[in-house]
């Protein structure tokens, strides 16, 4: 009698260990294209990068880098060099300057949006358009609109009384930094505010009612309801608009290329120059080396609370 | 019947491949394809070249300028050069340094660039090897605005300090109106704008194998372009401010002989009141502008055929063309008749210029290998000249350490 | 009605935001279609002095240069990029969704590695990978590369959406005989529209707004987008404002199109996708 059992519950398992393997099998074939897609895009330049960071000598022949010996010369080079470290700052400043600001407006217009009131439709894709402009656009017109002698933005200032000369905004070293976060914030906060909106509108409406007969104010309301809710994706938030801002280029180029003296000498723009300004491809990979465990360093702190989001 | 049938089409998958491996294909990329002058000479020469080798065609590309020498350095890291090479020339050294260009020794042995060309021509070779053809060498040229002047009751000035006094004149900043328009904004073109000053005045950066940045007469120079850049619009580009002086906006400009080209294409408002000078210094400065080469990985046959169009460009015939579609100099000496200079004061202004200029670009080997870096530290300092208000001597006191140190001469 | 007052309140509070925030849109279309006179001056004119409108930049625009083929490049590399990327970032999401595999973690941490190499050190690569797979001046390349960079976020997006969609669904199905692909595509993503469209969206945008991947891999003119188009306007010698302003809009309008309509989707969707 129990050998039949037996042998019947030792089949069932081998069923069910036939479609976990069938299962399984299926849930990474339906993952390789993406893996695929994203890992080859990324897998060959990363190995490229690396490779050429411990490689000597000034030749950008990419194809023929096994001719060239292995050394840590453009380590020693680019991590003693002051203006490496100056980088690194301006990055940050650059980065937590941008995702700050970009976070409150977003934080501001999701809970503006998230209430009904008449135009919410058109008033909430007028507030999101800033996402849907080509950054090289947002560069230009701010160029335009910052300009020292026919600039906008200098007229208003004037014309407030805030400003007596003329404020060359991208050629001076104290406004070029903070000149090329304002359209950084701006091209950034629309993401925030999309998905913070996205979140608090999945918060389930009984849980404020409960709130409000329990008598809490509007911020209590906020810190016990609404911040719990919106946090995971809120962190999320962060870090991909984080790592966009830190590799961020286009704006910063075409603005100020870097200058004046540095002061918006990223560590994208400072690999640009090395690369193609000075022809020095190694000292540019060191840089990127840099840039790529700075980002995962910033990935793993979030890891916690990204896994919720991500992978739970 | 159906024999005859496969014959025939026998014969068409034969001879197609025979028919298409005789035509050739050269691939020419450039920023000037669409600018006016120099897009229709290379539209004209190219059309010319493809009349006299039939079965060649020439490929001609605009690629922008701000991406242009990125986009030929990623070409050439990528081992996918052009055939026919067109650089500017601050960038040649290092292009020629990284070995992506053929030496062109025995294609200029067939013509007479080396009697009749420019000295600065001197500038194409590299370790005892010429790698390229001069397109253009220039001197430097005083723009104005007549009417700009004469409303200030002010002569089109003659001297540098006539100059410092006119821009003075013709400067209302609160009116939008500006005396002088150069570069402001860090960008290595400001080093050819205080380089203009200096090498006008008879002064060098370089003596020797040295820097010379604290030399008395190189100071004296500075302090006059910073008496003239004060009046000048801030945060402007080069471009932003050749723009702003065919708008009507600001009085005088030194540039190129290339602006000639845009002021002809001004509107009709501002056009007629925009004229061309002599720069009013004691000296021209000048350069190289841009030069043709061909790179080192190329096969024979395309060889052949982009030697053959690079010799073509050396003509007399072509070069005269040339300067009188793009109003550049040709750096051909003496390339025009008397009586057609006389005809276009404009052209015999620019080719004088050109034939008077002082370059004033570095000579030095390392220095221009490397002129990126060194035109960008100089633009830092150049940056502290125009915004603070520390003395000159200082200024240069430090930019003597710093270049010094980031780019060493050896 | 006492609530309408309030309501009204917000809706003045929200279009006076959206004046602050759109000003720099607004500046541009302003510099585009008045004269150069007016907005080139010390006091350049606040607001449009309808007498005055200058459309000829617009004019001029289409005339100099080939927009419409710019456009027409950009849509088809939108369009392909996005169904691309729609294809492999559901199944991918699906997989995220209703699988619990080892891989998982790794996965993630993978998709995210895309976003942490500097754009500008990758050109090189990206040429040379290009050019082995004889991928220069296609726009089935740049297809394929916006592609791959919108996956990411693409697939958090709709596995967040899939969660949200019960799995029962899909039991009652393979029940009934269909295989776990046939449940899949005939029961799931039908009802996922609203995140697919979501999406889609996000990755019209992506790839509308790409400059890095235009710029490196394309050399024929024929074949660009209206990114690297635009920067044509910035020449060797001078910039025209007005119409580098009248090119922006032009090169905007499409996107504004888009997202206009389709924003509803964008915001239920992604709202779909964060209840869990």
């Amino acid at each position: 009698m129990s050998d039949a059992l037996a042998q019947r519950e030792a089949r069932s398992r081998r069923a069910r260990s036939l479609l976990a393997r069938r299962e399984r099998r299926f849930a990474y074939a339906l993952l390789a294209p993406a893996v695929l897609a994203v890992g080859g895009l990324i897998a060959w330049p990363m190995y490229l990068i690396v490779s050429i960071s411990f490689r000597e000598g000034r030749s950008l022949n990419f194809l023929a880098l096994d001719r060239r010996p292995l050394g840590l010369g453009n380590y020693r080079s680019v991590l003693g060099d002051p203006a490496t470290w100056h980088s690194v700052l301006v990055s940050v400043v650059y980065t937590l300057g941008t995702l700050v600001p970009a976070l409150v407006i977003g934080l501001a217009t999701a809970l503006l949006l998230n209430r009904a009131f008449p135009l919410r439709r058109w008033l909430r894709s007028l507030m999101l358009l800033p996402w849907a402009v080509p950054g090289v656009m947002v560069s230009i017109v701010f160029l335009w609109m910052f300009d020292a002698s026919f600039g906008v933005v200098n007229h208003l200032l004037r014309v407030l009384g805030l400003a007596q000369t003329d404020i060359a905004w991208y050629s001076t070293e104290s406004t070029a930094l903070f000149a090329v976060i304002v359209p950084t914030i701006w091209k950034a906060y629309p993401f925030f505010t999309l998905t913070l909106l996205a979140a608090m509108q999945s918060i389930p409406g009984h849980l404020y009612e409960a709130a409000e007969v329990d008598g809490a104010t509007a911020p209590q309301r906020f810190a016990n309801v609404t911040w719990p809710g919106i946090r995971g994706p809120a962190v999320l938030a962060v870090v991909l608009n984080g790592l966009w801002t830190f590799r961020e280029f286009d704006i910063i180029f075409a603005a100020t290329g870097g200058g004046p003296a540095k002061a918006t000498e990223t560590l994208g723009i400072r690999a640009y120059n090395e690369a193609f300004g000075y022809f020095y491809m190694g000292r540019a990979a060191v840089i990127g080396v840099l840039m790529l465990l700075m980002a995962l360093l910033a990935v793993l702190l979030a890891r916690r609370a990204l896994r919720r989001e991500f992978f739970a | 019947m159906w024999k005859g049938w496969w014959a025939i089409i026998a014969c068409v998958f034969i001879a197609a491949p025979a028919a298409a491996q005789r035509s050739v294909e050269l691939d020419f990329p450039s920023w000037q394809m669409e600018e006016p002058g120099a897009g229709e000479y290379w539209a004209e020469i190219t059309k010319a070249f493809e009349a006299k080798n039939p079965g060649v065609h020439i490929k001609r590309q605009q690629i922008p300028f701000r991406e242009y020498v990125d986009k030929l350095t990623v070409r050439f890291a990528g081992n996918n050069p052009p055939d026919i090479v067109h650089l500017p020339s601050r960038n040649f050294l290092a292009f020629a340094s990284q070995g992506w260009l053929a030496p062109l020794d025995d294609v200029l042995a067939q013509t007479d660039v080396a009697r009749t060309y420019t000295k600065m021509s001197d500038e194409m070779r590299y370790e005892g090897k010429t790698y390229g053809v001069l397109m253009m060498a220039y001197g430097m040229m005083f723009y104005y605005n007549e009417k700009l002047l004469q409303d200030a009751k002010v002569a089109v000035p003659r001297s540098s300090d006539e100059l410092l006094k006119a821009i003075a004149a013709t400067t209302d900043a609160k009116a939008g109106r500006f005396g002088w328009g150069a570069p402001t904004t860090e960008h290595p073109n400001l080093y050819v704008e205080v380089g203009t000053w200096v090498t006008g005045e008879g002064a060098s950066f370089f003596k020797g194998s040295q820097y010379n940045f604290t030399d008395p007469a190189v100071v004296r120079a500075v302090d006059k372009f910073r008496a003239a850049v004060k009046n000048a619009p801030k945060g402007t580009t080069s471009e932003q401010a050749r723009q702003l002086f065919i708008d009507g906006k600001i009085a005088m400009l030194r540039d190129g002989p290339w602006v000639n080209a845009q002021i002809r294409k001004a509107p009709e408002a501002t056009r007629g009141a925009l004229k061309m000078a002599m720069m009013p210094f004691a000296h021209v400065p000048g350069g190289t502008s841009n030069s043709l080469h061909m790179p080192a990985k190329l096969d024979a046959e395309k060889r052949k055929y982009v030697a053959e169009f690079i010799k073509l460009t050396t003509t007399p015939e072509w070069q005269a063309k040339y300067t009188r579609m793009t109003a550049t100099p040709a750096p051909r000496r003496d390339v025009l008749s008397a009586a057609e200079l006389a005809a276009s004061p404009d052209l015999a202004l620019v080719n004088k210029a050109a034939a008077e200029a002082v370059n004033l670009f570095p000579e030095n080997v390392t220095l221009r290998e490397n002129y990126n870096e060194f035109a960008k530290v100089f633009g830092e300092s150049g940056m502290k000249l125009i915004t603070s208000e520390r003395p000159t001597a200082d200024i240069m006191k430090d930019l003597q350490a710093e270049m010094t140190r980031r780019v060493p001469l050896q | 009605m006492r609530t309408e007052r309030p309501r009204l309140a917000f809706t003045a509070i929200a279009a006076a935001v959206c004046v602050v925030l759109l000003f720099p849109l607004y500046w541009m279309v302003l510099t585009a279609i008045l004269p150069t006179s007016a907005t080139l001056s010390r006091e350049p004119t606040l607001l449009p002095v309808w007498s005055a409108l200058d459309w000829s930049a617009f004019a001029a625009v289409f005339a100099r240069k080939p927009l419409g083929t710019w456009l027409l490049n950009s849509l088809l590399v939108s369009l392909g990029a996005t169904l691309i990327s729609l294809v492999i970032a559901a199944l991918a999401g699906y997989s995220l969704s209703r699988f619990r595999t080892p891989a998982q973690q790794w996965t993630g941490y993978t998709l995210l590695l895309t976003k942490m190499l500097p754009g500008s050190l990758v050109v090189i690569p990206f040429f040379i990978m290009a050019s082995t797979f004889h991928l220069i001046d296609s726009l089935f390349a740049l297809m394929v590369a916006n592609a791959a960079v919108g996956v990411p976020f693409a697939t958090w997006l709709l596995k967040g959406f899939f969660d949200g969609i019960p799995r029962e669904l899909e039991q009652a199905a393979m029940l009934d005989g269909c295989g776990h692909l046939g449940a899949f595509l005939r029961i799931v993503v039908p009802l996922a529209r609203p995140g697919l469209a979501a999406c889609a969206i996000y990755l019209a945008i992506l790839s509308w707004s790409d400059f890095v991947f235009a710029r490196t891999l394309i050399n024929d003119q024929s074949h660009w987008t209206i990114t690297t188009g635009l920067v044509s306007f910035i020449g060797e010698h001078g910039i025209d404002w007005p119409a580098l302003m009248a090119a922006g809009v032009i090169s905007l309008a499409p996107m504004v199109v888009l997202f206009v309509l389709l924003e509803p989707f964008l915001v239920s969707g992604m709202t779909a996708g964060a209840q869990r």
